[in-house]
């Protein structure tokens, strides 16, 4: 039942996104559709990819680096500044891009992120934060205009963006890490952890069996 | 060693979508070569010429001329509006340089994109740079769907700078005799249109 | 999870934590160390002109010798950690396995770089110097270069998450593995061991490091790659450097760890984490969390005071963990009737060379001192201090631990430590003295009133080199045991 309600919210925000006086607004800016749709789209894709994870994601453990890695690649293609132009230009490649969000890049993450261990998940924002800071650098320190379909300004603004949402990424992690709590294990884990005997360690206060999936591999 | 198994297979999966990622993003980007649409332009049109469309263009004097009527002769294009405080001066100097260097047989031609562009605002840019038919002529062209399928064809992108004017990607055109698009230039590069021309002619 | 484990390292031994891997990252180490001191010593002779060394080779040997260093300790100071917090936490020595590729790949790289290629603008690849070699190397010399510093950089995220992974799950998050429970919270809980509190700071301190350092290196790649994307040079400067300050001073707090388990084993008295204990380590992560974001906003603006405190605190922010272990090590052998032998001796070496190796560093941190001491060879002078006598000494007693099958009975040869400490010491002063006459670093000729200093370094420099080789040595003759065993 979480599952179908995730999915449903996950379809609300990819509806909104593309919802034409909503999208017209989002498209018209570059910051605004790189951070405000771009980020709806993939989100409902990801509630659901979470969702089907969840239902049928057993022993899938092996695909989570590779959906993690196939969805941010997706994301990534939408981000160069030729298909954003190419995008703006043609309506065949706005519709594909919309799907290629939600499908090809939402849908991959989610079912990836829920999949993952601690140790990918960490890798993953690892990997996050330096991309999106070096690509927003780029775009700030850039003499030429990227976008055809933008203004300068745009992208200028674009690029401290992402500066400071790696910069909110990086913190907000760190933090969540000292807390501990649920980032500590992949959202299947509970389900599918087995009780496996508690390794004998001598200090160790409490020795908890932990979550088996790490880069990617899982005990069946 | 049920665990080294699905080990491989993550490791597997992972090298594919890898392989799949690179594929995209080299794909996307003409091998590293083209992130943004202008790269990709001039690759494209470097690659295959593109025919330009019909369009009649009106110029200061009020003469029309078709713009088949530059076949059989190479012809350098630019894409200008006649109020722009910027960029479309640095194309009309770089005209201005090419009108001396390039030989007799090249014409010039600067189109506007902007509707509001009459003769009488034709005529401001045409002075100011010293421009004179046949040699080098400033045009508009009063269909809109012509001016748009010619700018389209020549992948010109315009957009309202906010502030009653435009911002737009500029460059020079190389038309060669048989009325294609074949090369495009940054506008400083005259030295490179001189020597695109002077390579065709040789 | 044992098996898990197990399986990981594709071993049959229930809970063998690693134990080959460790073996392995000692091994290479010990040779690469001894090669690098090497390097430094041709550097010394040179500088002493009692060999000829083309200016051209003295900056490969210096930006070889500087990453080789840096890497070499944190392979050596990781190795420490993981055996010790491997018995505290559950650790999967895949992640061992995995550093170790990515370390050899990238240092394979960086060679290749720097000897074929002719890379030399030093370690610190400080910005714009990569781009601009005046015809030394080419970009794809630098590019090579650098990604071998991305690879070995993600060897040791790896590791880093794989730790903060099972600190998480089993203290709860990192901020019980840091005791905070017990600090803040009054809990009644027992507080983590010493060794899970040093590797949860690791772990903060380290990715957070390596995610600057990553950010920098892929900038300085692309603007090799493209020259129009300029770097602010003052950003750069910041993000190297808190990479490479928060990364070296790492390396100590993972040797640490031997520190913490050896000294309890060997007087026979627990160290227990109390509350000072606690509050020290979180105090200097703190520091370390708080010069974070500061040294990323550089660019936008950077007042006077913000690069005097930055300064001040990247330079101090170790001081109140040395204190509590410096303390605490006084504490459990003062009156324990230790009976000194060559494990125990290093250890205390270890804590004398990281204490007195602070202050050069408080000295050169002095902004009046600053204007004189910078850049001259006081700076190698305060960290080979704290390197040499005190990281070193760290992995030389942990090396012969192991080789003495991890009993802690005392079987003499604190001789060779203490001559270690009396050649380690001649030598890095000979750079404090060069230092305080105003020598600059990184030279690689020097005026005839300094070769005195530079030939004294010479002689205790080859004295370092051969007990350094005695304690490698011990080790590695008894690898084909451990392995056995392991
Ligand atoms: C016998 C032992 C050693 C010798 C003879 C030696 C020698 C040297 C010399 C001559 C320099 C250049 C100083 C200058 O003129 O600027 C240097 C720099 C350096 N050394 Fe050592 N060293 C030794 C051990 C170590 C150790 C154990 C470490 C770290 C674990 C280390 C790390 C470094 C670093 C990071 C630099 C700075 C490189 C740069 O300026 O870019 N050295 N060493
Ligand atoms: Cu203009």
């Amino acid at each position: 039942m979480r599952a179908r309600t995730q999915a449903a919210i996950g379809a609300g925000l990819v509806l909104l996104a593309l919802l034409p006086p909503v999208a017209g607004r989002l498209e018209a800016r570059l910051p605004l559709q790189v951070l405000g749709q771009y980020p709806l789209l993939v989100a409902g894709g990801a509630l659901a990819g979470a969702a089907l994870a969840r239902r049928h994601g057993r022993g899938a453990g092996w695909s989570a680096a590779a959906a993690l890695l196939a969805g941010a690649a997706v994301l990534g293609f939408w981000m160069i500044p030729r298909w954003i132009d190419a995008a703006v230009a043609l309506p065949s490649v706005r519709t594909l891009r919309a799907l290629s969000l939600v499908l090809a890049a939402g849908l991959p993450l989610g079912w990836g992120w829920a999949l993952a261990g601690p140790v990918l998940r960490g890798f993953a924002l690892a990997n996050a934060v330096p991309m999106l800071a070096v690509t927003g650098w780029i775009l700030l320190v850039v003499p030429a205009r990227l976008c055809n379909s933008f203004l300068v300004e745009d992208q200028r603004l674009l690029g401290r963006l992402q500066l400071a949402l790696a910069l909110a990424i990086l913190v907000a992690a760190v933090l969540r890490a000292l807390a501990g709590g649920p980032a500590q294990g992949a959202a299947t884990d509970r389900r599918m952890r087995r009780a496996s005997p508690p390794i004998a360690s001598p200090q160790a206060p409490r020795a908890t069996n932990t979550s088996p999936s790490g880069i990617g591999s899982r005990k069946p | 060693m049920a665990e080294g198994g699905r080990g491989r297979l993550a490791g597997a999966a992972t090298a594919a979508a890898a392989a799949a990622a690179l594929a995209l993003l080299a794909g996307g980007t003409a091998g590293g070569r083209a992130f943004t649409a202008e790269a990709a332009r001039r690759l494209d049109i470097a690659a295959a010429p593109r025919a330009l469309p019909e369009v009649v263009l009106g110029d200061p004097t009020g003469a029309l001329v078709p713009l088949s009527a530059y076949r059989g002769h190479p012809l350098v294009m630019e894409f200008v509006y006649a109020t722009c405080p910027d960029l479309c001066l640095t194309l009309g100097t770089a005209f201005e340089r090419l009108d001396t260097l390039l030989p007799a047989g090249v014409a010039l031609l600067s189109v506007s994109f902007d509707p509001a562009d009459d003769t009488e605002r034709l005529g401001w840019f045409a002075d100011r740079h010293g421009a004179r038919p046949p040699r080098w002529r400033v045009a508009a062209i009063a269909d809109p769907a012509a001016r748009e399928a010619l700018l389209a064809r020549a992948g010109v992108v315009v957009i309202p700078d906010g502030a009653g004017g435009f911002v737009h990607n500029a460059a020079l055109y190389l038309v060669d005799g048989a009325g294609r698009l074949v090369a495009v230039f940054d506008p400083e590069d005259t030295e490179g249109v001189r020597a695109a021309l002077a390579a065709d002619a040789g | 999870m044992a098996e898990a484990q197990a399986a990981a390292t594709g071993g049959t031994a229930a809970m063998d934590r690693g134990r080959t891997w460790v073996v392995l990252y000692l091994a290479t180490t010990g040779v690469v160390i001894l090669l690098m001191m090497v390097f430094g010593l041709l550097m010394r002779l040179a500088q002493s002109e009692w060999i000829v060394l083309d200016p051209a080779v003295f900056y490969q040997l210096l930006t070889v010798h500087g990453i080789g260093m840096v890497g070499i300790a944190a392979l050596g100071g990781i190795a420490i950690l993981w055996h010790f917090l491997s018995a505290h936490v559950p650790l999967r020595s895949a992640a061992l396995a995995i550093n170790l590729v990515l370390f050899l790949v990238g240092v394979v790289m960086i060679l290749w770089a720097v000897f074929i290629g002719g890379f030399a603008p030093a370690w610190t690849f400080l910005y714009p110097l990569p781009a601009i070699s005046g015809g030394v190397w080419e970009p794809w010399a630098g590019v090579l270069d650098l990604t071998g510093v991305l690879l070995i950089g993600v060897g040791f995220l790896i590791l880093c998450l794989e730790m903060g992974r099972a600190i998480v799950a089993s203290q709860g998050g990192l901020g019980r593995g840091l005791g905070w429970h017990v600090l803040f919270g009054g809990s009644t809980d027992k507080p983590p061991a010493p060794t899970v509190v040093a590797g949860t700071m690791v772990v903060i301190v380290t990715t957070l490091a390596l995610v600057a350092g990553a950010t920098i290196v892929v900038m300085t790649i692309l603007n090799l790659l493209f020259p129009s994307l300029a770097i602010d040079p003052l950003f750069a400067k910041n993000m190297i450097y808190f990479f490479g300050h928060v990364f070296i001073n790492a390396t100590i707090y993972m040797g640490v760890a031997a520190v913490y388990e050896l000294l309890p084993r060997i007087t026979g008295r627990p160290w227990k984490a109390s509350r000072v204990f606690l509050g020290a380590w979180t105090l200097s992560t703190t520091m370390v969390l708080i010069i974070f974001p500061h040294h990323l906003l550089m660019d936008f603006a950077m007042p006077r005071w913000t690069m005097v405190l930055g300064q001040v605190l990247s330079y101090v922010n170790s001081f109140p963990v040395l204190a509590v272990t410096g303390l605490g090590a006084l504490a459990i052998v003062h009156r324990s009737g230790i009976r000194w032998d060559l494990v125990s001796t290093l250890l205390l070496i270890a804590m004398f060379g990281w204490m007195a190796g602070v202050i050069p560093a408080v000295v050169d941190a002095t902004v009046s001192v600053n204007y004189v001491m910078h850049n001259t060879l006081w700076v190698p002078g305060h960290f080979h201090f704290y390197l040499l006598l005190g990281l070193l000494p760290m992995i030389f007693a942990f090396m012969i631990h192991l080789a003495r099958d991890e009993d802690v009975t005392a079987r003499g040869g604190d001789l060779t430590a203490i001559l270690y400490l009396l050649f380690g010491l001649g030598f890095v002063a000979m750079f404090l003295m060069g230092g305080w006459a105003s020598v600059p670093r990184r030279w690689a000729v020097h005026m005839p009133e300094w070769l005195v200093w530079d030939r004294i370094a010479t002689v205790m420099a080859a004295g370092v080199i051969v007990l350094a080789g005695v304690f490698v040595a011990i080790f590695l003759a008894r690898i084909p045991r451990l392995l056995r065993h392991g």
